[in-house]
């Protein structure tokens, strides 16, 4: 009974993710991870309905919680074998406009969130002999520079480096760790970072669904340990 | 079933560290760690038993938690010599048969633990074939023989043996007075049941110097070593 945790399925790239998940055939179970319980309920109404799911209504940056509800999943299903850590914050500022709160949060939750999660699954699923996957979603900001996004930026970067640093310290229970970048997509994040943009023209969060889903399938198994950009040129 | 002794009471002196080298890192992790993930996940291990000292208990507690060691660990502390260890060890065991492996040989894997329960003899020793010249020299540093290298063996860990044949040669060690550095020997010294060899592996190298850490953890990386995990 193969179990997947996906956060930030609520909206944007997270339910676009989960979408596409739900349609591949490893997963009997699929938990949605997201702060708003009326947009998760939608997020399930678009899925796959012959999976299990189940929506759990969490501020991963509240981190303190992360492992009660890790070690509920687990007993509840018997595995973990799939994470897809998607949730994300931004609240883009200059220097000095940037807030100490601002810092924390965005931390809080693009980066201790992900660690913890991270954490707290592979303590399961190193028990689960070579077949599980964690899938993180960085950010073409996070090696790239751009006025007013310092700390989005920053945060994304960690992400990148936590991604490659995981794969090393997991490969040897057969835990394969992803990153992937988006570019420029068209989500709610992006309308902050980029209020002045024509979302229309730009890639949409199905195209990265897809993607996402495509690396947590079986099949696929060269793409880990690598920062893996997915971007729409013009 | 086994019983799973696991040496740490080493204090790891040509390491030259503040702590024992069975406590540093290796590739990210603690040592010992490598060895307490491998034996949580071989079957007919029931029970792990940890030989160090008391100072350390605490730490390894940690560990157990923090890395989800699912099976049940016994502490017992070390003795003056490893034999004592082992010893100490084998009081404890609740099993009729013992795997006994130390801290410092943290690249065995889960496949290497498993061909030697598998294997139908009671009492077991890795050995691997010694690929130099070995002779001997006397006290005036000349040399005094030659050895026949194919009569040879390198006892590597881990061994298996019966819990019965082992404490009665301990026991009869003890009696006499007599030490020995690895417990095959002892088995070999004291009772009738052979002490058969399995051939061991290039890459179970035993972490005693500093060189050998970043030996183990180019090792770890490669393929042969992760597979059979």
């Amino acid at each position: 009974m193969a179990t997947c945790i996906i956060t930030g399925a609520s909206a944007g790239i997270g339910r676009a993710a989960a979408i596409e998940v739900s349609k591949l055939e490893e997963f009997d179970n699929i938990v949605l991870i997201s702060r708003r319980e009326d947009l998760l309920i939608q997020t399930k109404s678009m899925m796959r309905d012959s999976c299990n799911i189940e929506t759990v209504v969490l501020d991963v940056g509240e981190i303190d919680k992360i492992p009660t509800v890790i070690s509920g999943i687990y007993k509840n299903y018997g595995s973990i074998d799939c994470l897809l850590n998607i949730a994300g914050y931004t609240d883009p500022k200059f220097l000095f406009e940037t807030t100490d709160d601002n810092l924390r949060k965005t931390f809080g939750v693009n980066v201790f969130a992900p660690y913890v999660l991270c954490r707290e699954c592979a303590k399961y699923m190193k028990g689960n002999n070579g077949t599980s996957k964690i899938i993180n979603i960085a950010s073409t900001a996070g090696s790239t520079a751009r006025p007013g996004w310092s700390v989005y930026a920053m945060s994304k970067a960690a992400i990148i480096e936590m991604s490659l640093t995981l794969t090393e310290e997991l490969s040897s229970y057969g835990i394969k760790v992803y990153c992937l970048s988006p570019g420029r997509c068209a989500t709610e994040l992006r309308k902050k970072l980029a209020p002045e943009e024509d979302q229309s023209k730009i890639m949409q969060p199905e195209t990265v669904g897809k993607e996402i889903a495509r690396m947590a399938s079986a099949s696929e198994i060269c793409l880990d340990g690598q920062n893996i950009v997915i971007r729409k040129k013009f | 079933m086994y019983s799973f002794i696991l040496l740490s009471a080493g204090k790891g002196l040509r390491f030259g560290r503040d702590i024992p080298k069975q406590y540093l890192l290796l590739a990210g992790k603690p040592m010992i760690v490598h060895t307490l993930e491998r034996a949580d996940r071989i079957d007919r291990v029931k029970e792990i038993i940890v030989v160090c000292e008391k100072e350390f208990i605490s730490l390894i507690k940690s560990y157990v938690d923090d890395y989800r060691i699912c099976k049940k660990i016994v502490f017992v502390e070390g003795g003056k010599t490893r034999q004592e260890s082992v010893y100490n060890a084998l009081r404890e065991a609740s099993f009729d048969n013992v795997i006994v492996q130390e801290a410092a040989r943290p690249l065995v894997t889960v496949s290497d633990f498993n061909k030697l329960i598998q294997c139908p003899h009671l009492n077991v020793s890795y050995t691997y074939q010694i690929p130099y010249t070995v002779l001997k020299k006397n006290s005036n540093n000349n040399i005094s023989g030659v050895l026949e290298r194919n009569e040879l063996v390198n006892i590597q860990l881990p061994q298996k043996f019966s819990k019965d044949d082992l404490l009665y040669a301990h026991d009869q060690a003890l009696k006499e007075g007599k030490t020995f550095t690895e417990d095959a020997s002892m088995v070999y010294s004291y009772c009738e049941t052979p002490v058969f060899c399995l051939q061991g592996t290039p890459y179970n190298v035993k972490i005693t110097e500093y060189v050998d850490l970043l030996y183990g953890e180019m090792l770890l990386k490669e393929e042969f070593v992760k597979e059979s995990n």
